[in-house]
């Protein structure tokens, strides 16, 4: 293409030449950066999966594990940690998460999709909720936290309002006292006030009867110690003293 | 009227029984608890005697009888309050052998050897012959803190016991 450029300029005019060595210089520039552009494309390619591989031999090397466990046994995982969220990262996630209304829309699709309450359904009937209520309510900071409540000064005056309330209200109150009068008056009311005072009454009988035969066994017992003195020491027995 | 010579199966018990507790275990009745009941049987005869005869009077205050009956009645309801009395207990032993008070006591009459109350004359007789325990400064009740089966002089003479129910 040079060659025939080269003979066109000697046998062309000399504009004419011109025109035509610049459009075939133009030409031959632009097959050069094609070219280029293509040995680029095959170069970069090349690299890229060059690249691709040595990540999956990376990555399927067991010595990236033994790696990963060395970085989280050291700080510089906690430090790093450490100084992301002292520094200005949770605030911008903060105010990016309120300025897209992050939460508000996760909420949303939780809730339309019905997860929430498939959530709550779960929580309350899986024995994690018992579990851990049963240890809330068993843990001496629960106690302590129950005690201080019971004992604080606020309880107490509310337990003494409400009684004091409650007692003033009382008396004033006509359904009260019908309420009584009706229990009263029912039959299960009297009948079991009338078996406990027979109760009651058969209990003091038990104990007068009771003590009754104690005073009968000691004033014969007396009495009998009181005849052996006079008749004087004797065979012991059984049979009490006979009747005069 | 005589004291009855009958085995009595009740007084196996007082035999048998070792000495240390001769006297606790003892079937039949002692004086206090007899006293007792005798107590309460004589508030409910008077009770009933006092309130028949307040009504009574109260009623023939009413009618202005005069003093000569009104004197035939007052031994009339005299001969009525011992009748009330003699009858009381001769229904009641005979029926059961227990007053009303014994009944509390949880104690009865019965025959000396026999689980059956007396008969109604044995009972009559009975009721006839307590004062005369009583004669003689108590000793007649007395005879009961030394006998072996408790018994009281009238006891003896009608050949009754009286013992514990339970």
């Amino acid at each position: 293409m040079v060659v025939t450029a080269l003979w066109h300029a000697a046998t062309y005019p000399p504009r004419t030449a011109a025109r035509i060595v610049f459009e075939t210089a133009g030409a031959a520039a632009d097959a050069g950066a094609r070219t280029g552009r293509r040995v680029e494309w095959a170069v970069r390619e090349r690299i890229e999966l060059a690249a691709l591989a040595a990540l999956d031999a990376v990555l399927a090397s067991p010595r990236v594990d033994e790696a990963v466990e060395r970085v989280l046994a050291s700080d510089v995982a906690e430090r790093s940690v450490a100084r992301a969220l002292s520094g200005e990262l949770v605030d911008v996630v903060a105010q990016d998460l309120v300025r897209f209304a992050v939460v508000e829309r996760v909420t949303e699709r939780l809730l339309a999709d019905g997860i929430a309450e498939r959530l709550a359904t779960r929580v309350l009937e899986g024995p994690e909720l018992e579990v851990i209520v049963e240890s809330a309510v068993e843990s001496p900071a629960m106690e302590r936290l129950v005690n201080r409540v019971i004992e604080s000064r606020l309880v107490e005056q509310s337990v003494t309002r409400i009684v004091d309330d409650t007692a003033t209200r009382l008396p004033e109150s006509q359904a009260l006292w019908a309420l009584i009068g009706e229990i009263s008056q029912s039959e299960a009311v009297t009948e079991a006030i009338t078996q406990q005072g027979m109760g009651f009454a058969d209990q003091v009988a038990d104990d007068v009867r009771d003590q009754t035969r104690h005073v009968d066994d000691r004033m014969e017992s007396v009495v009998q110690r009181l005849f052996r003195r006079r008749r004087g020491p004797g065979p012991t027995g059984s049979a009490p003293a006979p009747a005069p | 009227m005589t004291a009855t010579a009958d085995p009595d199966p009740l007084e196996a018990a007082v035999v048998a029984t070792p000495p240390e507790h001769a006297v606790s275990v003892s079937p039949y009745a002692g004086l206090a608890s007899r006293t007792l009941a005798f107590g309460i049987d004589a508030g409910i005869i008077n009770g009933v005697t006092i309130v028949t005869g307040l009504i009574i009077g109260a009623g023939l205050s009413l009618l202005h009888v005069p003093k000569e009956v009104e004197s035939v009645l007052v031994a009339l309801g005299g001969l009525l309050a011992i009748a009330w009395s003699i009858g009381y207990f001769v229904f009641f032993w005979s029926a059961s052998g227990r007053t009303p008070g014994n009944r509390v006591l949880k104690i009865k009459v019965q025959m000396a050897g026999e689980n059956r109350p007396p008969s109604p004359r044995r009972a009559f007789v009975r009721v006839l012959l307590l004062p005369l325990s009583a004669i003689p400064l108590c000793a007649g009740f007395l005879l009961i803190l030394v006998d072996r089966r408790r018994r009281a002089l009238h006891d003896c003479l009608v050949g009754t016991v009286v013992v514990y129910t339970d």
